[in-house]
């Protein structure tokens, strides 16, 4: 970050910089507030050539790069570093081009997911992927993590509903990638971008595909006396062979926090709840609601509850949606992990978060992505309390060590960043590990771009000291250094 | 046949300085044009169910596995691959299905075969076992290294295992055709593709053949839509199968939008509502092809044509993603598919 390097950017067109402390402030952290860093210069470009020039001078200098959306990530994804550069997306807002008749929308990267559905609705149509976040987060920041939302059980993550992209390399070659067609030749460089954390590059344009909307939709909502019977009613309802487009649940803890705040009408006394949405054409989601009703009920659901008018549909997900606000009312601070783990062991992962919980004495709520086994859970702490932060951190990084023994993840939908970096050594053997960085060397030799996240080095690992033996299957290896 | 035989097979080729070519059933073995002095290892011996979990919509295979054998043990339980892989012969494999990548009737309304690979396990190019994704619906730890072989026809590496999405059938399918001409066929598909659950959209032997999916219902609703001389047709939907085209010519593949004007030249048939194009070019006819919407696909009686790999950025960047991977070429490369510029 030399004076040299100062000049040329100073010399680009169409860039903001900015210096003043107060104004790099805002962009100390993402949605992982416990993670800061106040960054050295935050660049905001205007056009692509500007972000082009901009990526080109650092490579010549060899500053490494952080692109920011929205900076609603929640794992440190855009934290930025001490001696590079901030590169934020956020004037990068227009919808380029939509195809009525292709079904498609391209877009900027900063433009934010729900105005990618708000650019279409009139076309009877929406962008499925559906972040809690969509008001905020970007469509360049959901391509980064892969982002999921309530409805991808049915539709898919943002992976499965982009068609094209196009990236900016750590040196500001332009690679385009859009497949006009449904025919992959060669290696999907589409697949291996979506949950990059911005490790390979910058997107700078991202074409989506984009879905008729349903004609009807309904919501069910069931109370259950026991967790388990909850989650045996989620295999249940997939049993009968449907496929719901949200499938959620809430713990007591989280019920009981939503209804103090949004008086949804949910069953305070219900130790778990599920809401069910069902969305086709009429007669279709008429059978489906009948058929689901009845397996909730078999399934030993207490109470039940069902709407199709828009009005009573959106009270039901109210407590759902403002779960985490809502939960953030119980306690100063609180934290949200997102493991995954096969829905089978949902009881046993739950009962052993419960024990953590009185083992830290920190409370926790959950919320779930039920359908398809994503876990929120929301601890609580306070962090003026001098020791908490410390215990909600090491209650978290508990939590995702019982996700990996249980057979899931440590991350289903924030990402690993630079919040999970050490748990990724227990999830990934030195091998597979090596694998990433030979990934990482084909976009990016020099490791300019987001360096420190998403994939630890080895030797970060060995620091960590949870080099082990995987998965049972490999003998302790000798330690490559770099 | 153990991980660790196959682990055994693929450092003995290594060590002897051959060049590895994975192969399941050898059903899509025409689709690898180059010059062969590769060698084969089979991983039709490695069999069997990992786990299938079906009410959580999971099933983890071994490579070898019959996709035969896993249809119908899908089917037990009335789910299915929605992305419905061809086969392309009795012998396909799952492996080979998922290294090849393709999709079949399904892939512009279900997704593609890719949008349901959740993990898998893999021999590396150094002879190391590796295991990448999970059996979760939602894992976003690591870069996406097992959709990567999708469609990477086995150049990265020896498959496995692979945990699959699975879906429910659904209640109910009903197919219709009609004869008309190539032209009708392509303007008609973009009509009825607007229709709600209408699952596949495909022309061959002068007929289109609509299918129609979902609950009796919304079934019944769609059928009104078609127009009154499409007939039903009980026997289902025929797959493609590589014998059908078994010409002089050599076969290629179209692909592009569903909408784009029908003006390439020997198209046999099409699918995915025109978005697919299979076309039965003689050398004569290759200068008339958009070569940047063009592959190979099977061989016919005439010289073959001299192919390369993609060369514009995307292609660059593929191949630095090869090399950085197999940087010694343990494996064999991914086909070259196009005719050069
Ligand atoms: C209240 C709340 C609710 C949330 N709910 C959900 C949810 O339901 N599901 C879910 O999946 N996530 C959720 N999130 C997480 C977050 O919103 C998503 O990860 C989102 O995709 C981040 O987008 P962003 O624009 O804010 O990206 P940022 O936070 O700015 O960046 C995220 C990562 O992407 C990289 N990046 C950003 N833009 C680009 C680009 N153009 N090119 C390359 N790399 C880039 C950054 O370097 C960083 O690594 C939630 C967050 C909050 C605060």
């Amino acid at each position: 970050m030399t004076p040299a390097w100062r000049n040329a950017l100073n010399a680009i067109e169409d860039l903001e910089l900015i210096v003043d402390r107060a104004r790099r402030k805002v962009y100390e952290s993402d949605g992982l507030t416990a993670l800061s860093q106040v960054p050295p210069l935050v660049a905001l470009p205007a056009t692509r050539a500007a972000l082009q020039a901009v990526i080109k001078v650092c490579h010549a200098h060899q500053v490494p790069m952080v692109a920011r959306g929205a900076g609603t990530g929640l794992s440190g994804g855009a934290t930025p570093l001490a001696d590079g550069l901030l590169v934020s997306l956020a004037k990068f807002t227009r919808v380029l081009n939509v195809d009525i008749e292709a079904r498609t929308a391209t877009v900027e990267p900063g433009v934010t997911n729900l105005a990618i559905t708000e650019a279409v609705a009139d076309q009877g149509l929406f962008y499925a992927p559906d972040p809690s976040s969509q008001i905020a987060c970007t469509i360049g920041g959901n391509v980064a993590e892969n982002s999921g939302g309530v409805h991808c059980l049915k539709y898919g993550l943002t992976l499965h509903n982009v068609c094209g992209l196009t990236i900016l390399l750590a040196d500001g070659t332009e690679v385009v990638i859009d497949r006009e067609g449904l025919w992959q030749e060669g290696l999907d460089l589409l697949a291996i971008l979506h949950g990059s954390e911005g490790l390979l590059g910058f997107v700078v344009e991202v074409k989506v595909r984009l879905l008729p909307q349903p004609e009807s939709i309904a919501v069910l909502m069931a109370g259950f006396s026991t967790v388990e019977s909850a989650a045996d009613a989620v295999s249940a309802v997939i049993r009968a062979g449907i496929v719901p487009a949200g499938l959620e649940m809430m713990d007591q803890l989280a019920i009981q926090a939503a209804e103090d705040f949004v008086a949804a009408g949910y069953p305070r006394d219900a130790a778990a709840l599920l809401l069910c949405e069902l969305d086709g054409n009429r007669e279709e989601v008429e059978e489906m609601s009948d058929l689901v009703s009845s397996v909730l009920l078999n399934a030993g659901a207490v109470s039940i509850e069902s709407a199709e008018d828009a009005a009573t549909r959106s009270r039901l997900w109210l407590g759902r949606k403002a779960a985490f606000p809502a939960v953030g009312r119980l306690a100063p601070d609180y934290y949200c992990m997102d493991g995954t783990i096969p829905r089978r062991h949902l009881a046993a992962v739950l009962k052993a978060i419960a024990d953590k919980s009185v083992h830290y004495g920190l409370q926790v709520a959950n919320v779930f992505h039920a359908g398809d086994g994503n876990l929120h859970p929301l601890i609580l702490y306070d962090v003026s309390v001098e020791g908490q932060l410390e215990k909600a951190e090491a209650f978290g990084a508990d939590i995702l060590n019982i996700c990996l023994d249980y057979g899931g993840t440590i991350t289903g939908e924030h990402g690993v960043g630079l919040e999970k970096i050490n748990e990724m050594c227990r999830q990934f053997n030195t091998t597979e590990l090596s694998t990433f960085h030979a990934v990482k060397s084909a976009f990016d030799p020099e490791a300019l771009l987001n360096p420190g996240k998403a994939i630890p080095t080895l030797n970060r690992c060995a620091e960590f000291g949870a080099m082990h033996v995987h998965r049972g299957t490999e003998k302790f290896p000798h330690l490559p250094r770099f | 046949m153990t991980t660790r035989q196959l682990v055994e097979a693929v450092k003995t080729t290594i060590a002897d300085g051959g060049s590895i070519r994975p192969q399941g059933g050898g059903t899509k073995a025409h689709f690898l044009t180059m010059p062969d002095h590769s060698v084969v290892v089979s991983t039709q011996a490695h069999t069997g169910i990992v786990h299938y979990h079906a009410d959580e919509l999971v099933v983890r295979v071994k490579a070898g596995t019959l996709l035969s054998e896993l249809t119908e043990i899908l089917a037990a339980k009335g789910q299915y691959l929605p992305a419905e892989p061809p086969a392309y012969g009795n012998a396909a494999t799952i492996g080979g299905a998922v290294a090849a990548g393709l999709s079949g009737h399904g892939r512009p309304y279900a997704g593609g075969l890719r949008d349901f690979v959740l993990g898998l396990r893999m021999i590396l190019p150094s002879g190391e076992v590796a295991s990448f994704g999970g059996d979760v619906m939602k894992n976003v730890a690591g870069y996406d290294v097992s959709r990567l072989q999708v469609g990477a026809m086995g150049s990265l590496g020896l498959i496995l295992d692979i945990a699959l999405k699975v879906i429910p059938k659904p209640l109910k399918n009903i197919v219709y055709n009609i004869a008309c001409e190539r032209e009708e066929a392509l303007r008609l598909m973009q009509q009825l593709g607007k229709i709600i659950g209408v699952s596949a959209l495909s022309y061959r032997e002068e007929k289109l053949w609509v299918r129609l999916s979902g609950s009796a219902q919304s079934c019944l609703q769609g059928a009104r839509q078609l127009p009154s001389d499409f007939k039903e047709i009980d026997a289902g939907l025929p797959q493609w199968e590589m014998s059908q085209f078994s010409g002089p010519d050599h076969l290629w593949r179209w692909d592009g939008k569903p909408s784009a004007a029908l003006v390439q030249p020997g198209v046999i048939g099409m699918d995915w509502g025109g978005a697919l194009r299979w076309l039965a070019v003689g050398t004569e006819g290759l200068s008339g092809l958009d070569r940047d919407r063009v592959t190979w696909v099977k061989r016919g009686l005439d010289p073959l044509p001299k192919l390369t790999t993609r060369q514009d950025g995307v292609g660059l960047l593929q191949e630095r993603v090869k090399r950085q991977l197999d940087p010694n070429q343990h494996f064999i490369n991914f086909p070259s598919l196009r005719l050069p510029e």
